[in-house]
C-alpha cells in the first residue's frame, strides 16, 4: 500500500523500468525524523527516469527541515557521494522549519535507484540539553528547470495504535514516564505535561519517544512501553512538533498553530494580507484592531515549536528554593486546576527565576524554569480547553508564553547571553498575541506591555507592517478597561508611538499620529487631563521621526493635533 | 611585483638594498625567499590567561633599545640614522614598495616624510621621530612593534612646531578579518578563555607586540573642558576651564546643551576652528551652528574639545579606517595625541566586525598593560569604538576625548563568549584598576545591525566598572537613535566588565544623550564610596537604577530634564544603606519592584527643582495574580520608601501615591517641610487610599491615606 501512495506521489517516474519494487528498499516517507545518537543515518531511496537524467545539466534538492539549530549538524549523501553539510542555510536558534535550496552534482543521480541518506553527523547541545536531530519535512528534486515533489505522507496519527497495547506495558510506560529516570536526571513528567499529553497532542512519533527515552538511558524495551503508554493516552492528535504551537493562521485551532505554511514570507506580505496595500490605509478609526483576530491573522513572525517550549535542564534546586514555594504551587495546581492555584504557580516561577538571577546571574536557567512552568500551564489550559473562546486562557490566566518571551527580553540586557534573545522574544510574544492578546481584561493586568513588545519588534527584526499593526493592536487595547484610566499619563499609548516614528515611512507615521491626535481630542474634549509627562512622552515620540516628515506633513499633522499638544509638536519646526 | 625587505644592519656600507625580483635578504644574508613579514608572524597570545609573549618577532635576542624596561631612544648615546639618509639603508630610501625591517640595536630617526610598505621594528630597534624636524611615515601595511616606537615621549615631546604623523594608507574597511573568539559556550560554568592575537597583513594597523613600546607625545595640550562662558550663532567666543596648549588653528568640537523639548537635542554638535586664545577666552573663525551653554559654575554647560595635536596617527583619509592594537606585553604610552579615523568598521554588522579592532586596543594583557597610558589625547571621527580594554588592567585614561564613533567609546570588559552568563573566575579575567579620570564620550552611534541594516538597538559610550569613572562625560549617546531598554550612556552591565565595590563613579555627567543617561543594570553589587554624578537632557531616564537588588548609593546626585524620571527606581537595597544621600532633581519614582523589600529604600536630602510635579511617584497598576493584602507577597510587591527631610519649592504636588498593586506599600516621610502645605506634620506615613491606619486621614492632593507620626 505504502509504494502504491509513493507511486502516485510521483507520476514522473511511470516511465520507470519493472522490477522497481524490488529495488526500492527505503521509499521516501515524510516526514523523515533524523532522529537519535550522533552518527544516526536515515535511508531514502528513490527512483529516476533516464529521461529526466539526459536533460539534466544542474541538480539540486529543495528540502524542508525542522530544528536544525548548528552548524554541522544536517548531512547529506547522495548515492556514492561526498557527505554535503545542508545544515547552513536552516540553522537557526529557534530550530524553526526552514526551506533551502541544495545544489547536489547532477552527474551523482543515475537512473533508477538513487540513495538519498541524512545524517545526524554529531551531537548538538542546545542550551545544555542534547538534541535529538532534525526532521525532513518536504524533499523536491530540482532537474534541470523542472521540480519534482518527492516522497509520500505518514500514516496519520490519527490511525496510530500503541506499539503493544495490553495494560501491563501501558502501565510499565506510564511508570517509566512519571516515575523512572534512568539517568539520574528528572523523569519524562518533569519536563513535559504530567501525563506526557503534550507528546501526544503533538503528535511525537514512536521513534522520536523511544530514541529520546534511549538518550535517557532506557532499554529500547522499555522506551518501546514508554511510547506506547503515550499512544495510549486519550488526547486527539492536533498539532505537530515541527508545527508552531498557537502558530496564528486560518487553520489555527486549539493549541496546534496553523503550520509552517501559513507563515507569511516577509512582512511585506503581512501588509498585503492586513490592509492590501504596501502601506496603512490613510484613515484608521481607533478601534479598527476590534475586527482583527490575532488567532487567525498570519505573520512572518515564527513562534515557537513545542519543541523549544520544553526545558533544557530541569534544576532540583527550583523546588526548594523560597522555602519550596515553587513545589507547593506545582502540588496545588495539580490536584486543584483552578484560576487561581494557576496564577500562584506562575506566581512561583517568577519568583524563583528572580532569585537565580540575582544570585547566580544565570538568565539560561530562569528561561528553563519559565519553559518548566510554560509546559505545565500549557497542560491547564488544555484542561481549560485549547478550542474554548478563550484557547484555554481565560481572563487573569497567566502569561506563561509571555512569561517566556520575558525571561529573553531581560537576557538581552546580558551581552553574550542568549542567541537572537529579541527575536527569540518576539517569537514568544507573538505566541501570546495570538492566544491572548489582552482582551481588555477584565482584572487590568496587561499579558502583554505592548511597549516592551514594540522594542522587541523593532530589535528582533518585525518589518515595518507588523511594527505597524502592533502599535494599532496595543494602542487600542490599552485603551480599554482598567488601563484605560492611563490615557492621560506616560504610561499610557502614548509610550507606544515612538517605534513607528522611527520605523514607518513619513506616510504611515502621519497615518499612526492622526489616528492618536484624534483620540486624544475625544479625551480632552471629555475633560481628561493630561500629565506633563505624557507631554514630554509625546514630544519626544515626534521628536523621533519629525525631521523625516515633510513641512506640509507636520504643519497638517500639528492642524489635526487638539490644541493641548500642540506645543508638544515643535520639534521640527 | 615581489615585496622587498629592506634591512638596517650594523653598518649601512654593508647593506646591499635588494631591489625588485631579487631574494630577501635576511640579518645574517641568507635567502628566505618571497615572504611578506606583515603576514602572520607566529605571534600568537596566551590562551589561559597567561600573557607572557609567545613570540617577540624575528629578532628575539635584542634589547638594547626598545622594551618595557628599556631606556628612552637617547639619539646623543645611540647612532640615530635618519630615514632620509640613503646611508642608513645603504641604498635607496625606502619606498611604497618597502617592507622595512629595523632589527635590534638599529634606531632610525624620522626627520623626513618617509613611506614604506611595512614597517617592523625588532625587538631592540627603534624608530624615533624627530624633535625638531617635521616628520611623517606614510606606510602602506602594518607597522609592527616589538621594539620601539618613538614619536615623543612624556618627558621628550615633540614641541609645537614639530609635526608627526603616522599615516596607515591603501587599505579598505571590508578587507579587514580581525580576531573574532573561537570559543564559544555558556551551556556550562566554565572559564572565560582568552583569544590569541595573530598579526594579519589584511588588518592595516599598528600593532604592539611582544615586550614593545609604542609611545607618542606631542606638546601639551588639554583635550576638552568645561565651558565658563557659553557661544551661540552670532558669538563665537567661548571661555573654558583649561585651554592649555590651545592654538589659533586648532579643530575644536562643541557638544550639545539643549533641552530635551528641540527634536535634535542630542546631535547638536559644532565644529569650528580657533581663530584666537587669550588665557581660557577662546574666538572662534566662525559662529557656530548651535548654542552651546556655559557657565563657571552651574549644570547646563556644555564642553568644549580640542581635536588637533601635533602628533598623529591616523588613516590617509575618512574612507578607510586602520588600528593599534596592544598585546601580549606590549605598552602603549600616548600623551597628547591625536588618533583620527582608526577603528575599522563593516556595516551592518552591529560593529561586531571586525572583531578587535579599534582605533585604540589593549588586548588580553592582564597586569602587562600597567604601564600604559593614554593622556591627553583625542581619538575622533573613528569608524567604531575608541578605547577598548579588554582584560587588560591598570591602564591610566586621562583628559581624553573619544567624539563620533559608534557603539562605544571607552570600554572595560572582558570576553565572555565561551561561558555565556555562566562564566567562572570571573575576578580574574574582569578588567580592573583602569582609571578613568576627565574623559568626555561624545557623539556615539548605533550601529546598523545586521537584520535589515538598520540602526536599531542601543549604545553604550563609557562602559563602568573596571577601575574609577572620574570627572568624566558622556553626551550625544545613540543621537541616531533613541532610546533601548535599560542601556545607558553610562552602563554597569550586568556581566562583561567589572563590579569591583573598590571602583569609584565621582563627578560624573551624562547630557543629552538620546536613551538613559545612567544605568547600573548589576546584582548582588556594592560600592565602596556614594557615586556621585549628574544626569540631565537625557531623553529616557536621568539614572535608572537596577537590575533587581543591589546595595549601590548615590551621593549628591543632579538629574533634571530629563524625559523620563530623574531617578528611577527598580532594584531593591541588599544592605542597609541610602540608595541617594543627596540630590537635586525634578523628580525620582519605583519604576518597578521585582522583589519584596526587607528594608526600606532610603532617599535622603533630595531637593526638587519645581520643573517636575509630582516630585515622588510610583507606578499604579492593579494587582493581578498575587495576594494585593500580603506584604509578603512576590507578584504584587510592596514598596517601601523612606524619604528624609526632603526639599520642595512651591507650586509642587510633593507626592503622588495613588494606587499601589500592594495595600502594604507605605512611605515613611520625615523631616517633611512644604510652603504649600505648613499645616501637615514633618514625621508622616503614605498609605493607599484604602489602608486606612488608624490615626490617619485621606489627603486628596497625595492620593494617600496619611497616618502623621
Amino acid at each position: 500500500m505504502r509504494r502504491t501512495v509513493w507511486m502516485l506521489a510521483l507520476p514522473w517516474i511511470l516511465g520507470c523500468t519493472a522490477g522497481s519494487d524490488d529495488e526500492l528498499q527505503a521509499p521516501l516517507v515524510l516526514p523523515l525524523e533524523v532522529l537519535g545518537p550522533a552518527g544516526t543515518e536515515r535511508i531514502a531511496d528513490l527512483w529516476l527516469d533516464e529521461t529526466q537524467l539526459a536533460a539534466a545539466d544542474s541538480a539540486a534538492l529543495v528540502l524542508t527541515l525542522h530544528n536544525v539549530v548548528a552548524p554541522g549538524s544536517a548531512e547529506l549523501v547522495v548515492n556514492a557521494g561526498e557527505p554535503i553539510d545542508v545544515s547552513e542555510p536552516f540553522v537557526h536558534p529557534d530550530g524553526r522549519v526552514s526551506t533551502a535550496e541544495i545544489a547536489i552534482d547532477p552527474g551523482l543521480l543515475v537512473p533508477g535507484a538513487n540513495r538519498l541518506a541524512f545524517r545526524y553527523p554529531r551531537q548538538i547541545v542546545d542550551a545544555g540539553a542534547a538534541v535529538s536531530g532534525y526532521r525532513v519535512l518536504h524533499v523536491a528534486l530540482r532537474i534541470g528547470d523542472t521540480t519534482h515533489v518527492l516522497g509520500e505522507p505518514a500514516e496519520p496519527p490519527e490511525r496510530w495504535r500503541p506499539l503493544r497495547d495490553d495494560a501491563a506495558s501501558i502501565e510499565r510506560g506510564r511508570s517509566y514516564f512519571q516515575d523512572v529516570a534512568r539517568d539520574g536526571g528528572p523523569t519524562c513528567g518533569r519536563c513535559h505535561a504530567d501525563s506526557g499529553a503534550d507528546l501526544q497532542y503533538y503528535a511525537f512519533s514512536d521513534r522520536s519517544i523511544v530514541e529520546r527515552a534511549m538518550h535517557h538511558e532506557f532499554s529500547r524495551t522499555e522506551a518501546e512501553d514508554l511510547a506506547s503508554y503515550i499512544r495510549s493516552l486519550p488526547v486527539p492528535a492536533e498539532g505537530r512538533p515541527y508545527r508552531p504551537a498557537f502558530q496564528p493562521g486560518a487553520d489555527n485551532h486549539g493549541a496546534a498553530g496553523a503550520g509552517p505554511e501559513s507563515i507569511l514570507p516577509d512582512d511585506a506580505s503581512f501588509g498585503e494580507h492586513l490592509w492590501g496595500a504596501a502601506s496603512l490605509p490613510a484613515d484608521l478609526p481607533w478601534d479598527w484592531p476590534e475586527t482583527v483576530d490575532t488567532f487567525v491573522l498570519p505573520t512572518s513572525i515564527a513562534v515557537p515549536t513545542f519543541v523549544r517550549w520544553l526545558p533544557r535542564r530541569i534544576d532540583e534546586r527550583w523546588f526548594t528554593r523560597r522555602d519550596g514555594e515553587l513545589a507547593v504551587a506545582e502540588a496545588a495546581l495539580a490536584d486543584d486546576p483552578s484560576l487561581e492555584h494557576a496564577q500562584a504557580f506562575m506566581t512561583a516561577a517568577m519568583a524563583v527565576g528572580r532569585e537565580l538571577l540575582v544570585e547566580e546571574g544565570d538568565h539560561l536557567a530562569r528561561i528553563d524554569l519559565l519553559r518548566y512552568a510554560a509546559v505545565k500551564l500549557w497542560d491547564w489550559s488544555r484542561r481549560n480547553g485549547f478550542d474554548a473562546p478563550d484557547h484555554g486562557m481565560p481572563d487573569g490566566s497567566p502569561a506563561y508564553p509571555y512569561e517566556v518571551g520575558f525571561a529573553f527580553f531581560e537576557a538581552a540586557d546580558a551581552p553574550g547571553g542568549v542567541p537572537a534573545p529579541m527575536a527569540q522574544t518576539l517569537s514568544w510574544w507573538w505566541a501570546q498575541l495570538a492566544a491572548n492578546p489582552g482582551r481588555g481584561l477584565s482584572t487590568g493586568q496587561r499579558p502583554l506591555d505592548y511597549e516592551d513588545v514594540l522594542t522587541a519588534a523593532e530589535a528582533g527584526g518585525a518589518g515595518p507592517n507588523e511594527i505597524a499593526f502592533l502599535h494599532l493592536y496595543g494602542s487600542w487595547e490599552e485603551s480599554r478597561g482598567p488601563v484605560a484610566e492611563k490615557w492621560g499619563t506616560e504610561h499610557g499609548p502614548v509610550r507606544l508611538l515612538a517605534v513607528p516614528m522611527r520605523r514607518l515611512d513619513p506616510v504611515d507615521r502621519a497615518t499612526i499620529l492622526r489616528r492618536f491626535f484624534a483620540r486624544q481630542a475625544e479625551f480632552v474634549a471629555g475633560g481628561g487631563v493630561l500629565t506633563q509627562g505624557h507631554h514630554i512622552a509625546l514630544s519626544q515620540a515626534w521628536n523621533q521621526g519629525c525631521a523625516e516628515l515633510s513641512a506640509a506633513q507636520r504643519d497638517a499633522l500639528r492642524g489635526a493635533a487638539p490644541a493641548e499638544i500642540r506645543p508638544d509638536l515643535a520639534g521640527c519646526p | 611585483m615581489r615585496p622587498t625587505i629592506l634591512l638596517l644592519i650594523g653598518s649601512a656600507l654593508a647593506c646591499q638594498a635588494s631591489s625588485a625580483g631579487d631574494p630577501i635578504i635576511t640579518g645574517d644574508g641568507s635567502t628566505t625567499g618571497d615572504t611578506n613579514t606583515t603576514e602572520a608572524t607566529g605571534a600568537t597570545g596566551p590562551d589561559d590567561g597567561d600573557t607572557s609573549p609567545t613570540g617577540s618577532g624575528p629578532d628575539d635576542g635584542g634589547t638594547s633599545v626598545g622594551g618595557t624596561d628599556g631606556e628612552p631612544v637617547d639619539c646623543e648615546a645611540l647612532t640615530c640614522q635618519s630615514w632620509c639618509d640613503e646611508a642608513t639603508w645603504g641604498g635607496p630610501i625606502p619606498t611604497a614598495e618597502t617592507d622595512v625591517v629595523v632589527p635590534d640595536g638599529k634606531v632610525v630617526l624620522l626627520d623626513c616624510d618617509a613611506e614604506a610598505k611595512t614597517l617592523t621594528i625588532e625587538s631592540g630597534g627603534a624608530v624615533k621621530a624627530s624633535r625638531s624636524t617635521s616628520s611623517s611615515l606614510t606606510v602602506h601595511g602594518n607597522v609592527i612593534v616589538w621594539g620601539r616606537l618613538d614619536l615623543g615621549t612624556e618627558d621628550d615631546r615633540l614641541p609645537a612646531d614639530v609635526v608627526s604623523e603616522l599615516v596607515f594608507a591603501g587599505m579598505h574597511d571590508d578587507d579587514y578579518v580581525g580576531t573574532p573568539s573561537t570559543v564559544f559556550g555558556g551551556e556550562e560554568f566554565t572559564p572565560p578563555v582568552n583569544t590569541p592575537l595573530e598579526i594579519l597583513a589584511t588588518d592595516v594597523g599598528l600593532w604592539v607586540m611582544g615586550r614593545g613600546v609604542f609611545s607618542a607625545a606631542g606638546a601639551l595640550k588639554q583635550s576638552w573642558s568645561k565651558l565658563t562662558d557659553g557661544t551661540a550663532p552670532g558669538d563665537p567666543t567661548l571661555s573654558v576651564e583649561d585651554a592649555t596648549g590651545w592654538q589659533p588653528g586648532d579643530r575644536v568640537l562643541l557638544t550639545p546643551t539643549t533641552v530635551i523639548a528641540e527634536a535634535d537635542f542630542a546631535d547638536q554638535f559644532d565644529e569650528a576652528t580657533i581663530a584666537s586664545v587669550n588665557g581660557t577666552e577662546v574666538t572662534l573663525a566662525s559662529a557656530t551652528a548651535f548654542e552651546h551653554a556655559g557657565c563657571a559654575d552651574c549644570v547646563r554647560r556644555g564642553e568644549a574639545a580640542n581635536l588637533t595635536r601635533n602628533v598623529v596617527v591616523r588613516s590617509f583619509d575618512a574612507s578607510a579606517h586602520a588600528h593599534v592594537i596592544v598585546g601580549e606585553e606590549g605598552v602603549a604610552q600616548l600623551d597628547s595625541v591625536e588618533l583620527r579615523w582608526l577603528g575599522p568598521l563593516r556595516d551592518c554588522t552591529a560593529a561586531d566586525e571586525p572583531a578587535r579592532r579599534s582605533p585604540l586596543r589593549f588586548h588580553q594583557q592582564a597586569d602587562a598593560s600597567g604601564t600604559s597610558f593614554v593622556r591627553h589625547t583625542a581619538i575622533w571621527a573613528s569608524g567604531k569604538d575608541g578605547i577598548a580594554i579588554e582584560h587588560s588592567n591598570g591602564i591610566e585614561v586621562t583628559d581624553v576625548v573619544v567624539y563620533d564613533t559608534q557603539e562605544t567609546a571607552v570600554a572595560r570588559t572582558y570576553d565572555n563568549s565561551a561561558c555565556g552568563l555562566r562564566c567562572t573566575e570571573r575576578e580574574k579575567f574582569e578588567p580592573r584598576d583602569n582609571d578613568l579620570t576627565h574623559v568626555l564620550a561624545a557623539r556615539v552611534a548605533v550601529p546598523n545591525r545586521v537584520e535589515g541594516c538598520a540602526a536599531i538597538g542601543g549604545a553604550i559610550a563609557m562602559f563602568a566598572g573596571g577601575g574609577d569613572t572620574l570627572d568624566c562625560v558622556v553626551t550625544g549617546t545613540a543621537y541616531n537613535y533613541g532610546t533601548f531598554g535599560n542601556v545607558a550612556a553610562f552602563h554597569w552591565s550586568e556581566i562583561g566588565s567589572g563590579m569591583d565595590p573598590a571602583d569609584r563613579f565621582e563627578g560624573v555627567v551624562a547630557h543629552n544623550n538620546a536613551g538613559n543617561g545612567i544605568s547600573n543594570w548589576q546584582n548582588n553589587t556594592q560600592n565602596d564610596t556614594p557615586y556621585t554624578a549628574s544626569a540631565w537632557s537625557n531623553g529616557a531616564y536621568g539614572i535608572l537604577h537596577g537590575a533587581y537588588g543591589n546595595s549601590i548609593s548615590y551621593q549628591d546626585l543632579v538629574a533634571i530634564d530629563n524625559a523620563e524620571l530623574g531617578f528611577g527606581i527598580k532594584g531593591i537595597n541588599q544592605e542597609d544603606v541610602p540608595r541617594i544621600d543627596g540630590a537635586t532633581m525634578d523628580n525620582v519614582g519605583v519604576v518597578d519592584y521585582t522583589f519584596v523589600p526587607e528594608s526600606a529604600l532610603v532617599l535622603r536630602d533630595v531637593t526638587f527643582t519645581g520643573e517636575r510635579s509630582p516630585a515622588f511617584t510610583q507606578i499604579h497598576d492593579e494587582c493581578s495574580g498575587g495576594d494585593e493584602t500580603d506584604p509578603q507577597d512576590g507578584e504584587c510587591i510592596f514598596a517601601w520608601l523612606l524619604i528624609e527631610n526632603p526639599v520642595f519649592p512651591t507650586g509642587v504636588v510633593p507626592f503622588d501615591f495613588g494606587w499601589h498593586q500592594n495595600l502594604n506599600t507605605v512611605w515613611e516621610v520625615r523631616g517633611f517641610s512644604h510652603p504649600d502645605y505648613p499645616e501637615l506634620p514633618a514625621n508622616f506615613d503614605l498609605y493607599r487610599a484604602d489602608n486606612m491606619v488608624a490615626g490617619g486621614s485621606y489627603h486628596a492632593d497625595f492620593d494617600a491615606w496619611l497616618v502623621p507620626q
